[in-house]
Formats: structure tokens, C-alpha cells, sequence
């Protein structure tokens, strides 16, 4: 079939009243990335999806009070076809929930409100540089159940319950919360999570796992100033990290990006910085480019020095295009 | 204990009420991303992207669900054909004919495979609706229909005020 003729497809498909509050959204991704890595001395070019995804949103009003809301994400490998699931589609953020005056309730799998608090912080979210290669907490989790209340002026708050759907001994449910205070101008947000990795995976561990994060955003004229701090205790170790972050909006079209991460969380000493240019062509589209290098201080286990041979050192530069729908 | 903090946090940031201007309405996805959607939110995605697409094939093809239920029992004709519909594939062409003569409804309709096409096409038929009849015209179905190589065709039945 015609790609052209999908829309009509879809819209054939779905019944009218059903389809009067559907939102089709998604974002197209790919971009030529050459990598230049320490480990086995590689390099090599390659085309990457940058977390290419198609979904499905909406609500169904019950009456003036309620409504139903839902939410089908997947992604998609532009470049490969196939995600690691060995699948054309993989699972990204989907939920059933109530909204109303009270506030939203929700069930699914998806971000934790630890993870949601980065908002718009990292620039290099999904890329290579995403802070998710240096911070822990970055989390998708299943069989969540979540309740936010209504924004109480620029304030909402959001507590969630991973369910870890075990009874056994060093089985955990996880806990995830935030509050967030959001502008246009300044972004604030203190999150907390506890055990929300462990109780998604159904991983057993006779300590728990706590994150805290505090999230800060400000626009200052043309600049956008970003700043995270994070501390990861898993009972072994118990580390801080950050990530600052500053975008230059040169024009309404150019913009320039720099970014760096550094924790002691996933790897020793691991460290991700980052330096790209934006190129709006319209709202929806736009052409990037990136260099960043990711490093770490990999020990060796016997000798329990820095193994250059195992350790990262990877530099990636890319030129992309992204098209939002 | 962290939880702890972050319910200390909301105290703490309860009096603020900084006049701040809320964000600008953005791309869906950006909404998406942020998990709960905003029940104030004013933001109309559906007549932009594929989305807008989506949005005005189905308008469309509700509009000619509502003609076809609005048309009365002299529209006999007309009814049959819907209650009988047309085989599944058909072939491509630019017709137009006379599908009643007792209303003197007309049926002109043309074959195309992409949005920008149909936006093209559209406008073809109606214009020349508009030759056919120099007082105006009323459209009273829009019918979209598959055809053998795999395009879509578009009907429009009208009828001459």
C-alpha cells in the first residue's frame, strides 16, 4: 500500500466517535554517525534511529467531571527495521487512565515521575549523549500505577507505585515521586525514587535502591540553562552525579548546544560531553549535528587498576534529520 | 526518606507564585513525552501533520456518513447504492454521471494516491460541479473507494440548486 494513503486507512478504521479526540503524533529520527571507539580500536560509520516513534493519544469525555485518557507509544528502527525485541514495534510509554478534577489517574507501563523530572534539561536526549549512558534513574517501568494532582498554580506533584507482581523473599515494589514547579521562564523539580529499576524488572536484591534528583531549568533571553544533580544509593555504592547543560538560540532557526555528565553511577569515572547545532526548517523538522565523546575509568578485576585496553573512550560525531508529526 | 524531601519540597514551593507566562502550546509529541497530559491544555493538533490528515480524511468521510443518513425516501436511488455498495476494488476514472434522475443528483469522481493529490483532485471536482451548474450546488455524499492499482477513488455526489 501507498504510505500516502495511510491516513485514509487509519481513519477508516477507527470509529467516528471514537476518533473526534485522537491525536496520531510521532517523530522520525535517523541520522549518519561515525564512531570512533577505544575498545577493539573501531571505526566505523553507521545510521541510527534516535528513538523514532509513532503514537496514539486521546480522551473520551464520561461527563463534565471525567474523562477517560489513553496512550499507544512504539517505536520504530528507521534504520534497521527491527528493534531489540526483534520486533517491527517496541513499547514505549502506554497507559489507560482517569482524569478529572481531582487530579489524573493512570496504569501502564512508562516513565517514572523521577525520569519525566528531567524535562527538557538534556539536549541530547536520545542520541549518544543522553544522560541515561552516565545517570542512573532513566526509567521505563511496567505495571505502574500513577496518581498526579491537579496543577496547583505552576505546582504538580506525581506519585507512582511500580507493582513488582512477585511474592517472594527480597522482592520489592518500587515508589517514584516529584514535584515540579514549571514556567516558560524557570523549571524546578525535586524527584525521589525507590526501588522503581528492581520492582519493573523483577529483580530480587536484599537492599533497596533509592535515587534523588533535583532538576533545574532557566531561559534567560535566548539561552537555556539546565542543570541536574543526582544521588544513587544501592546499599554498595552510593554516588553523586550531574549534568549541566546551556542552548544558545542564536536565530529562530540556528542553536547551539553543550552539554556534560559526570558520575561514578554505571561506570568509574564515567563522563559524557557534548556539542551540537540545531537547524530549524520548520516547526516540525529539523537538520543536527553532534560531537560527543563518552568515557569511563574501567578497572581491571585482578589487577584493580584502569584497564585502557576495556575502558570507554569513544568519540561520535553525526549529521541528522528529525521531522515531528 | 527521600520521599520525605520531596513532600518537604512541595511545602516549600507552595507559596511561590512567580507571574511567569505558561509555555507555548507545542508539538504533540513534546506533550506526549511529558506522560500526563494537561487537562487545561487548549492545544488543537488536528490540523496539522499527518494528524490534520488524519483528521480531514475522517471529516470527510463522516460528512458523507451524515449525507447519505440525511437523504429521505424519494432519494431512493441514492439509498440503494449505499445500502448496496459498490465492489470492493473499481476501476480508476474520471466520471460523471447522472446516479438519479428524479433529484437529479450527479456523480463525478476521479483517482488519486497521495494527500497532495486529493487536495488537487478535490478542488477538480468541484469545479466542475460548479460548470455543471451555474446557480450552485450542494454536495451530498463523499465516498472513497479502493481501487485495482492499489490508489484510492474519490466520489462526490451532487446535486445542481
Amino acid at each position: 500500500m501507498k504510505k500516502a494513503l495511510l491516513p485514509l486507512l487509519i481513519a477508516s478504521l477507527i470509529p467516528a466517535a471514537a476518533f473526534a479526540d485522537v491525536t496520531v503524533y510521532g517523530r522520525a529520527n535517523v541520522a549518519l554517525q561515525y564512531a570512533d571507539k577505544n575498545v577493539g580500536d573501531q571505526q566505523y560509520s553507521e545510521l541510527v534511529s534516535n528513538a523514532s516513534r509513532i503514537g496514539l493519544k486521546g480522551s473520551e469525555v464520561i461527563n463534565d467531571d471525567l474523562k477517560v485518557i489513553y496512550q499507544f507509544e512504539y517505536e520504530t528502527k528507521v534504520d534497521d527495521g527491527n528493534n531489540s525485541n526483534n520486533q517491527t514495534f517496541a513499547q514505549r510509554n502506554i497507559y489507560l487512565g482517569l482524569q478529572g478534577t481531582g487530579g489524573t489517574v493512570m496504569g501502564g507501563m512508562f516513565d517514572t515521575p523521577l525520569k519525566v523530572s528531567q524535562e527538557k534539561v538534556d539536549l541530547f536526549n536520545d542520541y549518544v549523549g543522553d544522560l541515561k549512558n552516565v545517570l542512573e534513574g532513566e526509567i521505563r517501568a511496567k505495571n505502574i500505577v500513577q496518581y498526579s494532582t491537579p496543577a496547583w498554580g505552576d505546582v504538580t506533584v506525581n506519585l507512582a507505585y511500580v507493582n513488582t507482581e512477585k511474592d517472594v523473599p527480597n522482592a520489592d515494589d518500587g515508589y517514584s515521586a516529584s514535584i515540579a514547579y514549571s514556567t516558560k521562564a524557570l523549571y524546578l523539580a525535586v524527584a525521589a525514587d525507590t526501588n522503581s529499576k528492581r520492582a519493573s524488572d523483577g529483580t530480587l536484591s536484599a537492599v533497596d535502591t533509592d535515587i534523588l534528583r533535583a532538576v533545574a531549568r532557566f531561559n534567560i533571553g535566548p539561552v537555556v540553562l539546565g542543570a541536574l544533580w543526582e544521588n544513587y544509593d544501592n546499599g554498595v555504592i552510593d554516588e553523586d552525579g550531574y549534568l549541566v547543560s546551556a542552548q544558545w538560540n542564536i536565530t529562530d532557526a540556528w542553536a547551539l548546544k553543550l552539554q556534560t555528565a559526570q558520575s561514578d553511577m554505571i561506570q568509574l569515572d564515567g563522563q559524557s560531553t557534548s556539542v551540537g547545532v540545531d537547524y530549524k526548517m520548520s516547526k516540525t523538522a529539523k537538520l543536527y549535528g553532534y560531537y560527543t565523546v563518552v568515557e569511563d575509568k574501567r578497572l581491571n578485576a585482578t589487577t584493580l587498576l584502569v584497564d585502557d585496553a576495556a575502558r570507554t573512550d569513544d568519540k561520535y560525531f553525526a549529521v541528522g534529520v528529525e521531522l515531528n508529526f | 526518606m527521600k520521599l520525605k524531601l520531596v513532600l518537604l519540597g512541595v511545602l516549600l514551593l507552595s507559596p511561590l507564585s512567580f507571574a511567569a507566562e505558561k509555555a507555548d502550546c507545542g508539538l504533540a509529541i513534546d506533550e506526549a513525552d511529558k506522560i500526563v497530559p494537561d487537562p487545561n491544555s487548549d492545544c488543537d493538533h488536528t490540523k496539522t501533520g499527518l494528524n490534520g490528515v488524519l483528521h480531514r480524511a475522517f471529516a470527510s468521510k463522516s460528512s458523507s456518513k451524515n449525507s447519505n443518513d440525511d437523504s429521505g425516501a424519494g432519494n431512493q436511488s441514492e439509498s440503494r447504492q449505499s445500502e448496496n455498495p459498490q465492489p470492493l476494488l473499481t476501476k480508476a476514472s474520471d466520471e460523471k454521471r447522472e446516479i438519479s434522475k428524479d433529484q437529479k443528483k450527479l456523480l463525478i469522481s476521479d483517482e488519486f494516491s497521495n494527500a497532495q493529490e486529493l487536495q488537487l483532485l478535490k478542488f477538480n471536482l468541484l469545479a466542475k460541479a460548479a460548470v455543471n451548474c451555474a446557480k450552485g450546488f450542494s454536495v451530498d455524499a463523499e465516498r472513497y473507494l479502493p481501487t485495482v492499482n492499489k490508489n484510492l477513488k474519490l466520489e462526490l455526489v451532487y446535486q445542481c440548486l
